[in-house]
């Protein structure tokens, strides 16, 4: 069955089960009109449509239960007593068992404790012959070895206790942060150190990889783990030690991450020796340098295969500037033929040594070297003196067209410190390799050592704005919003800059429309109709015809059409172009004869395709299936490369991103590196038209805003274009980028308050600015007509307060997330949610900010009690009060098995109003008011809440106030205690109501707001 | 409502699914401290487990979930995977032999037969995933999620009507579905 099948028998569907059972018969004759497999689609689906208990079972209780279960478990070990061990906290879980802190119960020592349970290593006997063999291990010991403790049998598992380790594993460490060459190679040379000790000892650990070497902060390297590899080993297989590829299959998940360690023979089943411990350092030396493993796949079989069969990509091809002799060693490392290989630890330890103590010497040199030359540089300081050397003598070799900036970059480089200028220094240096690994995450393509600032003669527009933004960013850049513009969702600007074309979407309709850039409305070129939608809008060079990508079913496969641009009719050319990911997935070449798109097929496959506008010539160049994708394509302007988003879903867990523009080569598909940073998120690029970079729709931090990034190309250089918190959604450049067009999306949430009048309200707005998100996450008066609010003006969640005249001021800085602002109503404190101390609690300071005390170790939207004495919040659905001074919280009793969430004390203290949920099933949260003290609920109303939403009391305490939120419009509505209907206390016909509270006069202070978008062209920077 | 599909399978997406190993942690944390003061024989409200979730996210991520139907989104989507993944596997014991250990407490939380159904469900709702969208978003945050009508009404931006009308046509779908089957 189809989409548009489907669409057609729900809406059948739909209209039959509106009608009375005696009516469905006449209307199914009628609207099925003879076909009669659609009518029994009709009617079998009226057949299985019943009251009944079919999925009433809500599946969340049960996913709830389970995950309740798998937390105990986790906690249960916590004080338990193992062998002559006790559990004291749980630290970690490895591939092999849980790892415990624990402590000899006789010596007090402290001692880290793994439990494997039985089905990981078999039958006690074998446990017994470890023991045996194990006794080499334990008499292991050197400064970089995990020393093991123990090694027995208890409560039916094997408990082994080693040396506890205060530290991180290298893995940890990895995802989190990078590593400068030096450290890399100093971690390397340090598990040679081990190696070397183990091997002599005639212990192989067979499972050298990150999660098995610990970082201690004192800077010594240790591993774990020596010879236990041995005691998960399949029994079968003489010899082998771990999974091949035959057994690897039936549990793909598991052992992903460790096969990429494996060396050839344990991924062909054969014999280990110490040889294989030096391999897989090779592919964690490899990994420390560039952030990938050397050998990938899409399963673990794949990765087998590889590892076995193919050759690893060089460094260089992750990092321009590889000191030759760190190729060599890894290549070394990573020869197949363990004859080829290092034959012992050793050597490669005296390598690694050798390696390290040159680059040390080569960043001295240089440093000694930039110094002298500052000497003679009058005032300048070192750094800056190469860069202007380095400039001087780019620039002046260059065509004439630019030498005249020479002088302008030259001075102006003097006064900046950004990191990113270094990016131009001249350098063959160690000291800037170390240096740039510094700076760039680890998996990102680093940049280029040489900043290539060779001009292409002519060059305009961008070249020029981003060449000087390298020390004046962007202050001459011009920022039009175009009018008639509201709702966009994208745009393109035509070639020479006269028009643009973009996409509105009002009311859930999309429509398409073109703008004359020089004129003050815009034309509809293509109407809205029920359920079509419109992605990617392209002019061709000549700028005679629009490109767009449309559908009329929901999903994320479009279709290419075309349409002149000054009007007539559209005509259809691609099918099945996937915008899954982002919405740009299409570009044409060049030339204009060939699309390139994305396409997914029913495996969520994604390929990066190309074809013929008129038909025909598909070709696939990149495949990437989940968790990793490619998206946006975008065809340079010589047409040899595609360059494209490489990402993966599956980043470790960490946030971070993992999104990086690749090129891939039109010709054969190989990949190009584009050298450029991992992305959080990355939306669209354009290749600037005389490629020499392109710009990139992205966001650098997870939740900040999508920003215009200006990449260098081929040396990488990064460059913000725009530094503000709107969104930018898409980017498209004339054809002279002398002009660039986005989407600016802003998120307008301000503090407004509202004055009964007769029959109004009176709206008097007290803060104003986009991507602030005032009040968001809490709003409360504060006496005097004083507002505190939580607002992200300052770059991160803050208290903040305004007067009535408009002042604000944070009250918040530094520490952490803080939100939910209450005032007391003497106006003395604001008690407020924050995570300075590490965990979430609740938190109090004096209404000027100063002396914050910390009043719980937990909870959730806090709220002075009207007397100020105390203050009332909620956790895991229990309420609690606390004295605003601090000490014990209280908890106030509801029936046991309901949940009750935002409290707030009524204003003669007697009552409580909360969203509460009775403990029965299908039940919803509703809006009830219970005794202050505690108890069941007095009175439960029918109005529907939800555990979070604010609640106020009318100042004579006579009904309770909640927002209503209908068809996007906020109001505030008014439930009466006595039972009463709800009505609503505010009529406002526009934007929503995020948060809201009442002052003792009767006046509202709401934050309020919607999210707007125009099309913008960004410019004017000759 | 395309729109928001759209952006749920659209970059924001991106973003959160990296994301999912906090909100899966925090939905950890708290249905432990919810169930532990609970008797077996209660119902609980995911809906109360998901909001609290939301704000200690907000805190410990520091991050701006643009909307919050995506995080709602996410978080049914986790349970669905969470319970799904757990019948998938004690299905696989079974057949396999009894070979999967399951701990004991975990493994009370399913009959063999409701591992069965659920099993079966998730197959019938990747089935209609291919032909609307919209419906398996109101399964999933109805039936997963735990979010009341209203709720699923708010974060999918329509009225509480339409989703009970979708919700009611798409349980007719899965239940045709898994009868065929």
């Amino acid at each position: 069955m189809d989409k548009e099948r489907w669409r057609q028998i729900d809406t059948i569907f739909k209209a039959a089960l509106e009608l009375s059972t005696g009516e469905r018969a006449a209307f199914l004759e009628r609207a099925c009109a003879g076909d009669a497999a659609l009518r029994e689609e009709v009617e079998s689906l009226i057949a299985n449509d019943r009251e009944g208990d079919f999925m009433e079972a809500h599946a969340f209780e049960e996913a709830t239960r389970l995950l309740a279960a798998k937390r105990e478990r986790e906690l249960s070990l916590a004080g338990k007593t193992v062998g002559p061990y006790k559990i004291i906290s749980r630290i970690g879980a490895g591939g092999m068992g849980e790892v415990h802190l624990a402590v000899h119960t006789r010596t007090g020592r402290k001692v880290a404790l793994k439990l494997l349970p039985a089905h990981h290593t078999g039958d006690e006997q074998r446990v017994r012959r470890f023991q045996q063999e194990a006794r080499a291990v334990l008499a292991l010991n050197h400064p970089n070895i995990v020393t093991i403790y123990d090694i027995e049998q208890a409560d039916g598992a094997c408990v082994i206790a080693s040396e506890f380790i205060e530290g991180e594993t290298l893995r940890t460490h990895m995802t989190r942060d990078t590593l400068t060459l030096s450290d890399a190679l100093d971690v390397a040379a340090q598990v040679s150190a081990a190696l070397a000790a183990a091997h002599a000892a005639g212990i192989v650990h067979r499972d050298i990889k990150p999660e098995n070497v610990m970082l201690r902060p004192d800077g010594f390297v240790k591993v774990l783990d020596f010879g236990l590899a041995k005691l998960t080993e399949r029994p079968d297989g003489a010899g082998s030690s771990a999974p091949t590829l035959a057994s690897v299959n039936t549990d793909p998940g598991v052992v992903l991450g460790t096969v990429s360690y494996m060396s050839p023979e344990q991924a062909r089943g054969l014999e280990v020796d110490a040889r294989t411990d030096i391999w897989s350092l090779g592919v964690v030396l490899y990994e420390m340098a560039t952030g990938r493993v050397p050998f990938v796949g899409e399963t673990p079989t794949d990765v087998l295969a590889s590892i076995i069969g193919k050759e690893p990509p060089p460094l260089a091809r992750y990092l321009k500037a590889v000191p030759e002799t760190l190729e060599w060693i890894v290549t070394k490392t990573l020869t197949k033929d363990r004859e080829g290989r290092y034959q012992t630890a050793r050597e490669l330890l005296t390598d690694l040594k050798r390696l390290k103590q040159q680059l040390e010497f080569e960043a001295v040199a240089e440093r000694s070297g930039e110094a002298a030359t500052a000497d003679t540089g009058a005032g300048a300081h070192s750094g800056d003196a190469a860069a202007q050397r380095k400039d001087a003598s780019q620039s002046g070799g260059t065509t004439g067209g630019a030498g005249g900036s020479t002088s302008q970059i030259a001075s102006s480089r003097m006064q900046t410190t950004t990191p990113l200028d270094t990016a131009a220094r001249t350098t063959s240096s160690a000291e800037y390799i170390v240096e740039e690994i510094k700076r760039h995450r680890l998996g990102a393509a680093i940049v280029a050592m040489f900043a290539s600032l060779a001009l292409v003669a002519g060059a305009l527009g961008l070249y020029r704005l981003f060449r000087r933004g390298q020390s004046a960013p962007f202050q001459t850049m011009q920022l039009t919003r175009l009018s008639d513009t509201s709702q966009a969702v994208e745009t393109a600007v035509s070639p020479r800059g006269d028009f643009v074309v973009f996409i509105k979407e009002e009311a859930g309709r999309q429509s398409l429309w073109l703008r004359q850039t020089s004129a003050a409305s815009s034309v509809q070129i293509a109407p809205p109709a029920e359920g079509v939608r419109y992605a990617v809008p392209v002019f061709s060079r000549a700028g005679d015809f629009i490109f767009y990508l449309k559908s009329d079913k929901p999903g994320p496969r479009m279709t290419l059409y075309r349409m002149a641009t000054l009007g007539g009719g559209e005509t259809k050319l691609i099918e099945d172009i996937s915008t899954f990911d982002t919405r740009s997935n299409f570009s044409l070449s060049p030339d204009g004869k060939q699309a390139a798109f994305v396409r997914l097929d029913a495996q969520l496959q994604r390929s990066l395709v190309i074809a013929d506008l008129e038909g025909g010539g598909e070709r696939v160049l990149l495949a990437r299936r989940l968790p990793r994708f490619v998206a946006a394509p975008q065809w340079s302007p010589d047409g040899q490369t595609i360059a494209c988003i490489d990402g993966n879903f599956d980043s470790r867990g960490v946030p971070g991103g993992d999104r990086v523009v690749l090129g891939v080569r039109v010709a054969d598909g190989v990949e190009v590196n584009i050298p450029n940073q991992n992305w959080s998120q990355l939306r669209s690029l354009t290749w600037i038209p005389d490629s020499s970079g392109l710009v990139v729709s992205a966001s650098e931090k997870h939740g900040g805003p999508l920003q215009l990034w200006h990449l260098a190309y081929p040396d990488g250089t990064t460059r913000r274009i725009t530094n503000d918190l709107s969104d930018y959604a898409g980017v498209s450049l004339t054809a002279d980028s002398s002009s660039l067009a986005s989407v600016q999306i802003n998120q307008r949430l301000n503090i407004w308050t509202a004055t009964p009048e007769k029959n109004s309200w009176s709206l008097a707005q007290l803060t104003d600015g986009e991507g602030r998100h005032d009040g968001e996450f809490g709003v409360s008066w504060a006496g005097e007509g004083r507002v505190v609010y939580h607002s992200m003006a300052g770059g991160k969640s803050d208290i903040w307060v305004v007067d009535g005249a408009g002042h604000q001021r944070q009250l918040t800085s530094g520490g952490g997330v803080n939100l939910f602002p209450s005032a007391s109503p003497d106006g003395r404190y604001i008690v407020f949610g924050s995570d300075r101390s590490g965990v979430s609690s609740l938190w109090r300071m004096d209404s000027d900010g100063s002396h914050p005390k910390q009043l719980t170790s937990d909870g959730s939207i806090p709220r002075c009690s009207p007397d100020g004495q105390w203050v009332y919040y909620y956790m895991v659905g229990i309420l609690f009060k606390v004295s605003i001074e601090g000490g014990t919280p209280v908890k106030i009793q509801i029936p046991d098995k309901d949940l009750a969430a935002s409290p707030v004390l009524s204003p003669d203290g007697r009552l409580i109003a909360c969203n509460y949920l009775v403990g029965q099933p299908g039940a919803q949260f509703r809006l009830a008011v219970i005794p202050a003290e505690g108890g069941s609920p007095l009175r439960i109303f029918d109005t529907p809440t939800g555990p979070i939403k604010p609640l106020r009391w009318t100042p004579d305490g006579r009904a309770i106030l909640y927002i209503l939120r209908r068809d996007g419009v906020g109001n505030i509505w008014s439930q009466p205690l006595d039972g009463g209907p709800a009505v609503p206390l505010t009529s406002f016909t526009s934007d929503d109501i995020n948060n809201f509270d009442i002052a003792p006069d009767g006046r509202l202070v709401l934050s309020r707001g919607g999210a707007t978008s125009s099309v913008v062209i960004l410019g004017g920077w000759q | 409502m395309t729109e928001l599909l759209a952006a749920w399978s659209d970059g924001d997406r991106e973003a959160l699914d990296q994301l999912l190993p906090l909100v899966e942690r925090e939905l950890h944390r708290l249905a432990h401290h919810y169930m532990s003061r609970e008797r077996p024989d209660h119902t609980l409200q995911t809906s109360a487990l998901v909001n609290e979730a939301y704000l200690k996210l907000i805190d410990q991520t520091r991050v701006r979930w643009q909307n919050r139907a995506h995080f709602f989104a996410i978080a049914a989507q986790t349970m669905r995977r969470i319970l799904i993944d757990h019948a998938r596997r004690r299905r696989y014991g079974k057949r396999g032999g009894g070979a999967m250990e399951l701990p004991l407490d975990e493994a009370a939380v399913l009959t063999d037969e409701r591992a069965a159904e659920l099993v079966a469900l998730d197959e019938a709702l990747s089935v209609l995933a291919e032909v609307d969208e919209r419906k398996v978003k109101v399964v999933e945050l109805r039936f997963f999620g735990g979010l009341s009508v209203e709720e699923t009404a708010e974060v999918l931006k329509v009225s509480p009507e339409t989703v009970g009308r979708e919700w009611r046509r798409a349980k007719a779908f899965l239940h045709r579905e898994i009868q065929r089957n």
